[in-house]
């Protein structure tokens, strides 16, 4: 015959191994069974120990507290059947004692001596038993608490259903949302999947329920109650009970109806800006292509005449000389050399519009050595004069070589040109580092060059940049007035600003940026 | 004494008559053929594609080809002439008014030897054009003949 202890501790071996595979998920109602009358077997012996039962009861206490915490709920019903068997043992033994001390007087309570130390110990386990149910309890009950008021207090609309797709929870916010209160649509399905979105709610339902991987941002449409078509986002999962096994899908809806407004109208605002770009470019191409055509024409078609008159002019001065007196060689050298200034001008115009009408080709381009080449040149060119060039070295920008380099052949030309009359000419290249007015960004950097020639009246320093505008006079210094525009269109389609100072006779400064 | 000849394709009266004017300056005595618009110059050097080629006139030893021209442009009368079995080695220099890059570009691309802006002041133009008779009719080589 085994002894209580032994019971005790086949009972713990046993619920032991029981506890594993209630772990693993493998337990089975015949088991419980075995359990339940293991329990109950445990509980018999618990009354009949001896006088170390107490920490026996302890032993059992705990075991009880571990299946406890596995939150098997079967198994926490069995537990706190356990505990509600002894409460009505204990109660049964209180009113025994109460009777046998209020009525049988001394003898009754010598023979119980031994049942009192029984009963204070399984009242140490139950209290024990007790206080680990009700932490459990309070903590699941806390849990609870937490997911429900995260549930009702979500802004999205928060439906959570069973395997057949009917309603167990919506939140406050889905009835808010969709209309439909938790009354109207518990243990029902809810009709609000539009045909249009049949196919794909079911795929994506049947996708989640079979892998168990949630699914995010699947945008769909739903009907609200009263018959409106939402955009939604949802989010859907599987979730799964105490052994692990779906037991249902919780889907999040996010109304993105006004996000999908927005995204209508940026696509609408697209559709728009794509087409006034494409209606300007076309425009801007049709205006390029006729200035291209001018500009082709005009090189062409402008050159011929004036060819005809110069040529046709000196015919008549090498034929027919001696049929011309003085005046008549004179008019006919004039024609000559109003036809050869309109070609120049007409040269000069269609340079112009290269500049503007050119590819803009970006790089690292070296200035000062720009400078450098340029002004060689124009020594070459004149090489009786002597014009001191000092140029700053090391100044590098980013820009179209080409079209810097006839800027910079202009305002250097210019330079050389308007110091002709100096005894000691001398042209700068330079940089002045300003700052922008009411500006806290970086001082930008101005480019500058500076000569001691001719210089011009500040008055008309508007007049500086219109293609030919001239201050001087053509004996004077000649020229045709489109160096300073073509700068200036270049300087600005480097983004960049243009502007000069100068005083009659003391020489001019042409600053930019680029 | 061989005839050796110039092809003058140009539309404009004046102009012709001013690159002919300097040519009889020049020293040297050439045949000079005037072509006045595309179709003519195509003509006179492939003929109309009906005759043999045998009976086609003489080639000439350089084309002054004007761009701007009449019914088949410059570019397309060089394109062909390139094209041509006949014509494909003979120098070609290209005669115009523009010095539009486009011009240059298509006119090099397609087999140009030479490309002369026409300056509009005439004392440089009969230069140019003397200059020119004297490069492609005395010190240029011709490309050999078949015949």
């Amino acid at each position: 015959m085994t002894t209580p202890d032994e019971t005790i501790e086949d009972s713990r071996t046993e619920l032991e191994r029981l506890r594993r595979r209630v772990l693993k998920g493998e337990r089975d109602s015949a088991e419980l069974r075995n359990l339940r009358d293991r329990l109950a077997k445990v509980r018999e012996c618990f009354y009949s120990l001896g006088s170390d039962r107490l920490e026996n009861i302890r032993r059992l206490t705990g075991l009880l507290g571990e299946l406890a915490g596995t939150d098997d709920p079967d198994l926490v019903d069995l537990v706190a059947g356990g505990i509600r068997a002894e409460e009505k043992r204990r109660q049964a033994d209180e009113s025994l004692q109460t009777h046998v001390f209020g009525h049988e007087g001394s003898d009754v309570k010598s023979n119980g001596a031994g049942d009192c130390t029984d009963r204070v110990a399984a009242e140490e386990a139950l209290r024990i038993s007790e206080e680990r149910y009700r932490k459990l309890y309070e903590k699941s009950k806390r849990g609870e608490e937490i997911y429900r008021s995260l549930i009702d207090s979500s802004a999205d609309a928060i439906v959570i259903y069973d395997m057949l797709g009917r309603v167990i929870h919506v939140s406050p916010s889905f009835t808010e949302i969709f209309g439909w209160t938790l009354e109207e649509v518990k243990g029902k399905r809810i009709a609000y999947v539009p045909d249009s979105e049949r196919e794909t709610t079911m795929h994506l339902i049947e996708k989640v329920i079979r892998t168990g991987v949630p699914v995010t941002g699947f945008e769909t449409k739903r009907y609200t109650r009263d018959g409106r078509i939402l955009d939604l986002s949802v989010m859907a999962s599987r979730y799964h009970d105490h052994e692990d096994k779906p037991s249902g899908m919780l889907v999040i809806l996010s109304d993105i109806s006004e996000r999908k407004l927005a995204e209508q109208e940026i696509r609408r605002l697209n559709v728009e800006l794509e087409r006034r770009v494409a209606q300007r470019t076309a425009q801007l191409q049709a205006a390029n292509e006729e200035l291209q055509a001018f500009s082709y024409s005009v090189s062409h078609d402008l050159r011929a005449p004036l060819r005809s008159i110069d040529g046709f002019s000196q015919v008549l001065l090498e034929d027919y000389s001696t049929s011309l007196d003085t005046d008549g060689r004179d008019c006919l050298r004039r024609v000559r050399a109003a036809s050869q200034r309109m070609a120049q001008l007409i040269d000069d115009l269609l340079k112009l519009s290269r500049v503007t009408r050119s590819d803009m080709n970006h790089e690292k381009v070296y200035l000062s050595g720009l400078v450098g080449i340029v002004a060689k040149g124009l020594q070459e060119i004149e090489a009786d004069r002597k014009v001191e060039f000092i140029i700053r070295p090391g100044l590098v920008v980013y820009g179209d070589k080409r079209l810097l380099k006839i800027a910079i052949e202009n305002l250097l030309g210019n330079a050389w040109k308007f110091t002709r009359n100096r005894e000691h000419a001398r042209v700068e290249f330079g940089f002045v580092k300003e700052r922008v007015h009411g500006k806290a960004e970086a001082p930008r950097t101005v480019y500058f060059v500076r000569d001691n020639g001719a210089g011009f009246d500040m008055k008309y320093a508007s007049k500086l940049f219109g293609p030919f505008q001239r201050l001087h006079g053509e004996k004077e210094f000649s020229g045709s007035g489109i160096g300073l525009a073509t700068v200036q269109r270049i300087i600005h389609r480097h983004g960049g600003a243009v502007w000069g100072e100068g005083i009659v006779d003391r020489g001019a400064t042409f600053y930019f940026t680029l | 004494m061989e005839r050796r000849i110039i092809l003058l394709v140009e539309d404009n009266a004046d102009d012709e008559a001013l690159t002919l004017r300097s040519l009889s300056k020049s020293k040297v005595v050439n045949e000079v053929v005037v072509a006045r618009d595309g179709v003519e110059a195509l003509e006179y050097l492939l003929g109309t594609g009906d005759e043999d080629v045998e009976t086609l006139g003489l080639l000439p030893e350089v084309i002054l080809l004007d761009l701007k021209l009449p019914k088949i442009d410059g570019l397309e009368v060089l394109r062909r002439i390139r094209a041509h079995e006949r014509t494909k080695l003979v120098p070609v220099v290209v005669l115009t008014s523009s010095d539009e890059e486009p011009d240059l570009i298509e006119s090099y691309r397609l087999g140009a030897n030479s490309y002369v802006r026409k300056p509009v002041e005439f004392t440089r133009f009969a230069e140019a054009i003397r200059h020119l008779e004297l490069y492609w009719m005395v010190l240029n080589q011709s490309p050999p003949r078949k015949r």
